[in-house]
């Protein structure tokens, strides 16, 4: 088993912390906003699902544009919360931050 | 000698977490894709028929109108990782997670086929050479393989895979069931291969409301500062006795999100315990007691005592409890048949050429039973007669549900608006049935003195 420096620890930790997402927070906040409607979206489908849309004979392709449709409706309050969150992604706060 | 790697290269742990993550990651793996595979009584185990509204779970048949029993099932499912959260944590990111499992299996490809940790820090830092070249697109077509078959089987639960399976072989796949096939495909490829820590620290919704359902008695992996300091160059420098610590930096480097743990509970730890292994093999090699790193609770660091029974941890197992023994009842006095009755808006009633009286209905019928039905109408009047039925005898296919025009006559029934009872039942199997009530006009009053027909 091979010992490293301490220094090691923090070069890790300080990398890690700023590979990829970790120091892009726009991207950071749409990866977020996109992953958390993906994970809503099968929940509101199986909704869907139990409704009168799906009564009627359905094909594979009408289900995925149900989904898609589904991923679309359960970014809107993840993208609320980001907004809220995230000030900088408010435009009259980031303007009357760029005042002086 | 670390350097600036474009991913966390993770030094692999060895120990009885590490022990436990393969095992979780074997049974996972081989439940996701092996369970398309089996079938009982001609169908799939488990098969989401989005297009044939039918869900089949584990011999269970349900349809749309059974959306409670699915909905219960997430209801169950959700509780049962907010009450495990609450006692230990985040057993579920760090072993059960399928990010967490994919990227395991991920990285075991890649120390395949580029070694351990240290020659892949050597060969990040290498240039582009044909035996690099070879060792990472293995790596990458091997990725990309697992990912599409993994993507094969995720559709192999909504199409069966004895029919996706040759299907694809023969060229005849949809092209939806192909566009999901890639479309999960590259996401694992994405996911587990690259992406890897970064949807566990800035994409996963769980991670940040999981710290909704910690308190001070559940379980996380920390750090006993108290033993551990100060470290072994810190000691050092100032001169005095050290702490157990010897700084070796092994907890972090086998940390798959990148974190030291020694600077305590950090939100983005997935509670693996990686480091948890890789601090015991080196206290057992410095011979010193085990548990420097450990499970335990923030209580624990304090000097109190680990306490499983408490009022949140009660709360949740109860509820979990109660919903999971209602789940199991209603169940099992679930009635695998749907009638609806509804009557005929056009016309309360019709007098025959015979003098019969017929009121005409809409049934809507459905069955979730397993077995194709033959089925007996019977209508009876508020007195107990039977009413004639058309059409009498009705065979329903599993899963099938449809509407369905039913005449319903009477002779010598006191006139006026009554009700009536209808009942489906199986020919083979009488304990199968169903029933529900409706209105019946029997006619209008005959005006005194008219004679009866």
């Amino acid at each position: 088993m091979s010992h490293e420096s301490p220094e090691e620890a923090e070069a890790i930790v300080r990398d890690a912390a700023r590979r990829a997402l970790g120091s892009r927070s726009r991207w950071r906040m749409l990866a977020a906003v996109l992953w958390a409607g993906f994970l809503g979206a099968p929940p509101i489908l199986l909704l869907w699902i139990g409704g009168h849309s799906l009564a009627q004979d359905t094909s594979l392709g009408q289900v995925s544009a149900m989904f898609f449709l589904a991923w679309g409706c359960a970014t809107v309050p993840a993208l609320i919360a980001a907004v809220i969150v995230d000030a900088d992604l408010v435009p009259s706060r980031r303007h009357s931050r760029d005042e002086p | 000698m670390y350097s600036a790697a474009p991913r966390i290269q993770v030094r692999a742990a060895h120990g009885r977490h590490a022990r436990l993550r393969l095992l979780a990651m074997v049974v996972l793996l081989a439940l996701f894709y092996g369970l398309p595979w089996i079938q009982v009584g001609g169908r799939p185990l488990v098969w989401f028929d989005l297009p044939g509204r039918q869900f089949h779970l584990f011999g269970l048949l349900l349809v749309p109108q059974d959306l409670i029993y699915l909905t219960w099932l997430l209801v169950i499912a959700a509780l049962t990782l907010f009450f495990f959260t609450t006692l230990a944590g985040r057993l579920w990111c760090g072993y059960a997670c399928p990010q967490t499992v994919w990227t395991e299996a991920f990285m075991w490809i890649e120390q395949a086929f580029e070694g351990d940790r240290h020659q892949r820090l050597a060969l990040d830092r290498a240039p582009w050479t044909p035996a690099k070249l070879l060792r990472r697109g293995g790596k990458h077509l091997a990725w990309l393989a697992l990912g599409l078959y993994t993507g094969l089987s995720f559709v192999a639960y909504f199409v069966p895979a004895r029919e996706l399976f040759p299907a694809l072989i023969a060229g005849t796949l949809g092209g939806w069931a192909l566009f999901w096939v890639l479309f999960y495909g590259f996401a694992t490829w994405g996911n587990a291969g690259f992406m890897r820590e970064q949807v566990c620290k800035y994409m996963c919704p769980y991670a940040r409301f999981q710290s909704a359902m910690f308190d001070r008695d559940t379980l996380i992996v920390a750090y006993d500062a108290q033993r551990g300091e100060p470290r072994k160059s810190e000691a050092r420098r100032l001169g005095s006795p050290r702490g157990a610590c010897v700084d070796c930096s092994l907890c972090v480097q086998v940390c798959p999100v990148g974190i030291d743990i020694r600077k305590g509970l950090q939100y983005e730890c997935i509670a693996c315990a990686a480091c948890v292994d890789a601090c015991d093999a080196v206290m057992d090699s410095v011979q010193q007691a085990r548990g420097l790193i450990r499970y335990g609770s923030l209580a624990q660091q304090t000097g109190q005592g680990l306490r499983l029974l408490r009022p949140r941890s009660v709360g949740y197992g109860l509820l979990w409890l109660l919903l999971c023994a209602g789940f199991v009842v209603a169940l099992a006095q679930r009635t695998p048949l749907q009638l609806e009755v509804m009557r005929d808006r056009h016309a309360l009633y019709r007098q025959l050429g015979d003098g019969r009286i017929e009121n005409l209905y809409s049934l809507h019928l459905g069955s979730q039973d397993r077995r194709p039905l033959r089925l007996r109408l019977q209508v009876t009047a508020a007195d107990g007669r039977a009413l004639e039925v058309d059409p009498a005898v009705i065979e329903l296919a599993p899963g099938d549900s449809r509407s369905l025009a039913v005449s319903v006559r009477s002779r010598d029934l006191p006139p006026g608006l009554q009700s009536a009872r209808f009942q489906l039942v199986a020919e083979d199997d009488p304990r199968l049935h169903i029933e529900r009530q409706a209105s019946y006009h029997a006619g209008a009053p005959r005006p005194v003195g008219d004679p009866a027909p």
